[in-house]
């Protein structure tokens, strides 16, 4: 067989008639791919377009790229901002709020029995001296309410 | 091309099955023979062919016509359908395999003696560049110009007359022949 030969012989291939009815009868029977149209490629561009951009802001999100949009971020929240509060408060434990009405009862009392006393033993001086401490304390206690010390009121009496 | 062929173009395009039909009985020989020398296999060859018409039918109403032949569309499908088949083909008993002695008293010595001579020259073939069959098969088995071939395979036509002059280098030193080949046109 020389080339020319072969050539011809490649021209002599052909399907067989059954096979190239059944396979045309079997293609014509499917159903063609829709034609593009403006509408469908609008409506697929969207529904793409919204699918990235969900995305998109999934992972922006995860990331925590939006920390700092949170509206519910609250000032007096700030960690660091309450700690620099929180120490410079000065913290000094003042007894500010004694009951003025049973404290005086109380020294009222010691005053009468005190007074008492010093009548019956007739000691003048120091029933005015009691009578002045009082006068002092009260003194003490209505001039400086704020920093009336119970020690201070203690140390008196004593005295 | 086919005598009408853009009016049947434009009828498949919009539906038409019997347009299409006229395009399959034309064309159905020739994308035939180009599959069945690559594969070298009739049933393989068979579902190829078939397989190419169907993602033509289908996809027809997409097809643009851009001054192309329509059958340049067709081997192009074809060969993408080729390339598709090599990556997952087994292996296909070749008649070079058969052992004659084994095939039918009835069948005719001399028809069988060219059968299994063509299948040789034919594997012979299929050691050959895959663009040499190419060129081999479009321009002087379907007797295709060097335009429509450098169509049809996305090349220039510079560079299908290269191929060509290589792939008859290569065929006159299977057969050892001096027959000339007309190169030209």
């Amino acid at each position: 067989m020389n080339s020319q030969e072969f050539i011809k012989k490649l021209k002599e291939i052909l399907p067989e008639r059954e096979y190239a009815e059944s396979s045309k009868r079997a293609i014509l029977a499917v159903d063609q791919y829709p034609r593009w149209s403006f509408w469908g490629s609008l409506t697929e561009s969207l529904s793409t377009g919204a699918a990235i951009v969900m995305v998109g802001a999934l992972l922006i999100l995860a990331l925590g790229g939006f920390s700092s949009l949170n509206p519910f971020s609250l000032r007096s929240l700030d960690p660091v901002g309450l700690k620099a509060e929180a120490e410079a408060i000065d913290i000094q434990i003042r007894l500010s709020n004694l009951n003025y009405n049973d404290f005086t009862r109380v020294i009222s009392e010691k005053k009468a029995i005190t007074t008492a006393s010093i009548v019956s033993t007739e000691d003048e001086k120091t029933a005015e001296n009691n009578t002045s401490l009082m006068a002092v304390i009260d003194e003490t206690v209505s001039s400086s309410t704020k920093n009336i010390g119970v020690d201070d009121v203690l140390q008196e009496l004593s005295k | 091309m086919l005598d009408g062929e853009e009016k049947l173009i434009s009828l498949a395009k919009d539906g038409d099955s019997s347009a299409f039909g006229v395009l399959y009985d034309h064309y159905l020989p020739r994308i035939y023979r180009f599959v069945y020398v690559k594969v070298a296999s009739r049933e393989d060859a068979e579902d190829i062919s078939h397989q190419v018409f169907l993602n033509a039918w289908q996809n027809m109403p997409k097809y643009k016509h851009k001054g192309f032949p329509f059958s340049s569309w067709l081997y192009e499908i074809s060969r993408n359908q080729v390339i598709d088949y090599y990556r997952t083909r087994k292996e296909a008993v070749s008649v070079e395999d058969i052992d004659p002695d084994s095939v039918s008293e009835e069948a005719h010595g001399e028809t069988l003696n060219v059968e299994l001579d063509l299948e040789r020259v034919m594997k012979k073939l299929r050691t050959m560049k895959s663009e040499y069959q190419d060129v081999l098969i479009l321009r002087f088995v379907e007797d295709m110009s060097l335009k429509e071939v450098a169509s049809a395979l996305n090349k220039t036509e510079g560079a299908i007359k290269l191929l060509q002059h290589r792939a008859i280098a290569t065929l006159k030193e299977f057969f050892g022949d001096d027959v000339q080949i007309k190169e030209d046109e």
